[in-house]
């Protein structure tokens, strides 16, 4: 947040503010434009799509799209599969996170380097998918939504940015919590956490999008369509399109027939939905330093 | 801090639970539970349809599991199940990958006894020379699916040779001259420059008619084609008519008369450009043939005429590639007679009408006759009837795919009534139009088959890279770079990495005859 | 320090740490199930492995793999265009979302700064999959937005996805526009943190803008840039499959071509895993080396570091 007002800007400082301004228009309108691009595409007919005439907004505006994926068999399922994993993962990630971030993050911690080092270096050496999935079988996950959440509670990486945060969280907390006679736990939970906000909410974003979006080891550990979650139908979907009716239409249908192009775009469309309804509600937080403000207050 | 304490504890408690609980399901020492996979085009509500009815009917001591994998997911999902020594008791693959390693790694059961005992069904109806794809090593240990692999022609846009005024080309020359006019002439007569002769399939996918013209091609999904020359056999993909054929492509690609994007079309690209009236000469299965025309029709182009004709006879020979090898049903040896014995009641007549005749998901029964016998939508009935589409998806989503199939002659050889036998043929006959027929007929007539149909043990080393090498340099000739240095380099690319083993375990595993 | 008191200073710590150490100890278990025990799949790094003899019975063959990964000219080729294309994603994807947190970091109106953050969040949503199938369905040679563009503008349409100059650019570019967001996001919590007071000192003492952000913002958060580089190099060796993936095509193997495609072909769809697997391990030891190196010359010279 500058610190001062424009008009107190000399000269070269307004030109790189304007700059900025600019630079940052462009890149977020190459960032935007893809998307709305598949938002347009989604709700207009093969026809226009394949004549190159979509851009940025649907031409000759139809649901067709949304209606045939609505229509096929698997989504509610899907849908209630992913939302399964999505907050019971999310929330178990977290959990995890916290309760190891905490510990790494003391540096009175004993052996605090190796634990450290013993989970940094998985973020090195990724697990092999084959002795995943016999461990995932002798564990008799197979078929079980569980198998998506439990091999993936955490993610070293995001892991670290906690414990990051909760080292630049002031000793002197610490202290009078011990002094008052409070445990480990009352203090992670009670202090570190609720002062944590930014980081719960970005984390979760990042675990949230990370377990709406398993693909791979759904496929693999899923055996029964009905434990389907929505990406893996989806992509059925899609290629049950391709092959069977491409691009039929009626002279009269052409006008509003969906084909695999637009269907594409809806199925990506409709694959972001919840994240992007539950992003305005988590943003503010991110956006906030008066969190953090009050800490070093 | 009491309360977290005990959170951690239920935490840990439900973590356990979740993990015993999905361990194994109870199982009733009764109950049979055969895993059941198969590569479904499309997932659709099959527990509910006559065909799963009709097994549960005459097997109720069988817990089925089904374990479908997305034709789409199945390359990446097999290699791991078998790597992980987790196959189900009855799975479907590719035996032209995977047979002898599913046989060295035990994951395949010898099926020679049990099909004597309980697969009458199986081996009476099997095609003529079908099982001999799943044999290895003298032992028998597949069921290949029964449907023809001389499938592919050489189709062609009827109208625009009317509308150009052109006969229907015979030699390679006459081919190119076709395709010249398709791009440049505007066959389809709507004042645009949009039109192309030919277009590829990404790489050099679904061309394969102009090759075989130069005696050679990378085969359907450029698996190769092997061939005795001089007494020995020989890899088509480093013979020097190969070369030839990749410039003579790369001529045409240059001239303009391939669709220059098509090197890279995916499905629907390349599916989406026939379709927008686009391309003239179309290499596929004449069984989609009546889809394509009635596409275009509907689009508007009502003469569109997409016939299957003979392919090119070029300098070196002429024909199109098969499949090489039936998709095959294996036995991974758990529950290794029930297992038989289930699928081989789907090869019986009794199976065939309790389950409606919606077995074959590449045809759909249209309604049952006053005998109770299946009727199949004819061939014009399938075009003009509003229900069709519907009830084709309902076969496709009901079915398991099992490689029988009412195109296979021998199919009701087991039958006891010989009148429901004929009847079934008559409707196989039926579903067939005038492009098909003539279609069928052209490919069984010039498919080229390989004389290498099962990987030998230095595939397993080698042939991926070499195939991957196949394509890359195969697109990079026909895209115009220098084809001598790239070619060069790719024999000596061969030589250097499993050419020459493969070649001698082929010349030892096939002799010459 | 003698051993002796090195192990009573551990034990007294230990004594006083006690719950911190077993709370450690049981998210440690989580680990050595989910990763640890998995990993002795690895050794068949070291083995002639095959299916048939499974993981037990095949013969050991010491760093064999690892010698013919080294003789085979293919590996060589996706090794220098991986080292090449991820050279590039850090040299210029790194600084980028920098340069962004920093740029948003400038802007007065609250409004705006919160559009663009969210606006540019937003591919980060999406799987790679579907991100690089939109960039495929955009790079189309002609029904895709840029050419069509391009076209407009009176130029050619250019066969992207074809080409050899184009292809690795393509990769750079639509990480960058995916990516930064994210770590935009993680920048601009750090530079939340910074002490507002230090500002006002340097206004006092009449600092300009670019002096300010030189001299504080950047020190500011300078513990997160290095430990997010740090991280970042130990994946060197990692370009991204997906994004690859869909976006390559025999034509542009020669630039395009990756360790990690380059994996997927010879073993999932080539059944050659104690191959892809000696793979596996000589990225994970290079970024290994990597992460240790980079974490020591960075602590030594900023006193910031991994741990």
């Amino acid at each position: 947040m500058p610190m001062l007002s424009f008009n107190n800007y000399r000269l070269s400082e307004k030109i790189f503010v304007v700059f900025v301004y600019v630079f940052l228009f462009i890149f977020a309108a190459i960032c935007v434009f893809p998307f709305l691009n598949v938002f347009a595409r989604s709700f207009s007919p093969e026809f226009y799509i394949q004549q190159g005439q979509v851009w940025l907004w649907p031409v000759k505006f139809t649901l067709n799209t949304y209606v045939k994926i609505f229509q096929a068999r698997g989504i509610v399922s899907g849908f209630k599969n992913s939302f399964f994993v999505a907050v019971v993962g999310t929330t178990i990630n977290l959990f995890m996170s916290f309760m190891i971030a905490y510990p790494l993050s003391r540096k009175r911690l004993p052996l605090r380097t190796v634990f450290t080092l013993i989970a940094v270096f998985t973020m090195l050496f990724p697990v092999g998918i084959i002795p995943l999935y016999l461990l995932v079988k002798k564990l008799g996950l197979i078929n079980s939504l569980w198998a998506l959440i439990w091999p993936y509670a955490i993610t070293t990486f995001n892991m670290i940015i906690i414990k990051n945060y909760f080292q630049t969280i002031p000793d002197s907390l610490e202290e009078s919590a011990f002094i008052d006679g409070a445990g480990e736990l009352t203090i992670l939970f009670r202090i570190f956490v609720p002062l944590s906000k930014p980081v719960i909410a970005a984390i979760g974003l990042f675990y949230l999008i990370f377990n709406w979006n398993i693909f791979m080891p759904a496929v693999f550990f899923l055996t029964h369509p009905s434990k389907y979650t929505i990406q893996v139908v989806l992509r059925d979907i899609l290629t049950q399109h391709m092959l069977e009716d491409q691009l039929p239409f009626e002279q009269s249908a052409m006008m509003t027939q969906a084909g695999p192009q637009g269907i594409q775009a809806a199925i990506t469309i409709v694959a972001m939905i919840p994240i992007l309804a539950i992003y305005p509600f988590i943003q503010k937080y991110f956006t906030s330093g008066i969190m953090i403000g009050s800490i070093k207050g | 801090m009491k309360r977290v304490k005990i959170l951690l504890l239920t935490l840990c408690l439900f973590f356990l639970a979740t993990v015993m609980l999905s361990a194994g399901g109870g199982q009733e020492m009764e109950t049979v539970t055969i895993r059941w996979m198969w590569l479904p085009e499309a997932m659709g509500d099959f527990e509910n349809g006559p065909f799963v009815a009709a097994l549960q009917e005459k097997f109720p001591e069988v817990d089925f599991q089904w374990e479908p994998i997305l034709y789409s997911a199945y390359k990446e999902k097999f290699p791991v199940l078998m790597a992980s020594g987790d196959l189900p008791d009855i799975y479907r693959t590719n035996s032209q990958s995977y047979l002898p390693q599913l046989v060295d790694g035990n994951l395949a059961a010898a099926l020679d006894d049990v099909l004597a005992k309980v697969g009458k069904d199986i081996v009476g109806n099997a095609r003529d020379g079908h099982l001999a794809f799943g044999q290895y090593g003298g032992k028998q240990y597949a069921i290949p699916g029964s449907y023809s692999l001389k499938y592919f022609a050489q189709n062609i846009r009827m109208d625009w040779l009317d509308n150009l005024g052109m006969p229907v080309p015979v030699t390679l020359d006459e081919f190119r001259d076709t395709a010249r006019a398709f791009t440049f002439n505007d066959p389809d007569n709507n004042g645009k420059d949009d039109t192309y002769g030919t277009a590829f399939r990404q790489n050099i996918n679904f061309i394969d008619s102009w090759f075989h013209a130069f005696g050679v091609a990378p085969n359907h999904h450029q698996i190769g084609i092997w061939r005795v020359r001089n007494g020995k056999q020989t890899n088509d993909w480093v013979q020097p008519q190969m070369k030839e054929a990749l410039m003579y492509l790369a001529d045409m690609y240059e001239e303009g008369v391939i669709h220059p994007e098509s090197l890279t079309f995916d499905w629907n690209q390349w599916w989406g450009a026939y379709l927008q009236n686009k391309i003239g000469m179309w290499y596929h299965q004449p069984r989609r043939l009546s889809e394509m025309n009635s596409a275009l029709k509907k689009a508007g182009v009502a003469e569109a005429k997409m016939w299957p004709i003979a392919p090119p006879k070029g300098p070196y020979g002429q024909g199109t590639s098969d499949e090489g090898q039936p998709w095959s049903v294996f036995f991974s040896g758990n529950n290794l007679e029930k297992s038989v014995e289930v699928y081989n009641y789907t090869y019986t007549q009794e199976f065939f009408l309790k389950a409606k005749g919606q077995i074959d998901y590449a045809f759909a029964p249209k309604e049952l006759n006053e005998k109770g016998w299946p009727v199949y939508y004819t061939y014009d009935e399938a075009l003009s009837d509003p229900n069709y589409e519907e009830r084709r998806k309902e076969v496709l989503y009901s079915s398991i795919g099992t490689g029988w199939t009412i195109e296979n002659p021998n199919m009701t050889n087991t039958w006891p009534d010989r009148d429901l036998a004929k009847h079934v043929y008559q409707q196989f006959l039926n579903t067939l139009g005038g492009a098909q027929i003539e279609g069928n007929e052209l490919a069984d007539k010039w498919a080229v088959t390989s004389s290498k149909t099962v990987p030998v043990p230095a595939d397993a080393k080698y042939f991926v890279n070499l195939q991957s090498m196949f394509r890359e340099i195969a697109t990079k000739i026909v895209s115009g770079k220098d084809a001598d240095q790239v070619w060069n380099e790719w024999l000596t690319f061969y030589k250097a990495n499993g050419g020459p083993e493969i070649e001698k375990e082929v010349n030892e595993l096939i002799p010459v005859k | 320090m003698s051993v002796a008191s090195r192990w009573e200073s551990f034990r007294k710590q230990f004594i006083k740490n006690k719950f911190l150490f077993f709370m450690a100890l049981a998210i440690m278990a989580w680990y050595v199930i989910f990763r640890y025990i998995p990993y002795y799949w690895n050794l068949i790094a070291f083995k002639d492995y095959s299916y048939a003899k499974g993981f037990w019975g095949s013969p050991w063959i010491g760093f064999g793999n690892f010698k013919a990964l080294f003789q085979d000219p293919l590996f060589l080729r996706v090794l220098r265009n991986t080292l090449v294309i991820s050279a590039l994603k850090i040299g210029i994807g790194f600084p980028f979302p920098i340069v962004l947190a920093l740029f948003l970091n400038e802007v007065f109106s609250r409004a705006y700064r919160k559009t663009i953050q969210t606006i540019t969040f937003i591919p980060f949503f999406i799987s790679w999959v579907i991100y690089a199938s939109i960039m495929y369905a955009i790079l189309s040679p002609s029904i895709g937005m840029l050419n069509v563009l391009i076209e407009k503008l009176g130029g050619e349409g250019i066969y992207f996805l074809a080409s050899e100059a184009w292809f690795r650019p393509i990769l750079v570019a639509s990480e960058i526009t995916k990516n930064s967001g994210y770590f935009t996001v993680i920048y601009m919590a750090a530079l939340a943190g910074v002490d507002q007071e230090s500002y006002e000192a340097a206004i006092c003492d009449g600092a300009n803008l670019f002096q300010r952000i030189w001299h504080i913002t950047l020190p500011g958060i300078a513990s997160v840039i290095t430990i997010l580089f740090i991280l970042r190099l130990g994946q060197l060796l990692t370009v991204g499959f997906e994004q690859v993936y869909i976006l390559y095509s025999p034509m542009v193997y020669d630039v395009g071509d990756v360790i990690e495609t380059f994996n997927y072909r010879q073993g999932i769809l080539g059944g050659r895993f104690a191959y892809t697997t000696a793979i596996g391990l000589f990225k994970s030891a290079i970024g290994f080396v990597l992460v240790l190196g980079s974490n020591a010359v960075l602590k030594r010279l900023t006193e910031h570091g991994l741990w």
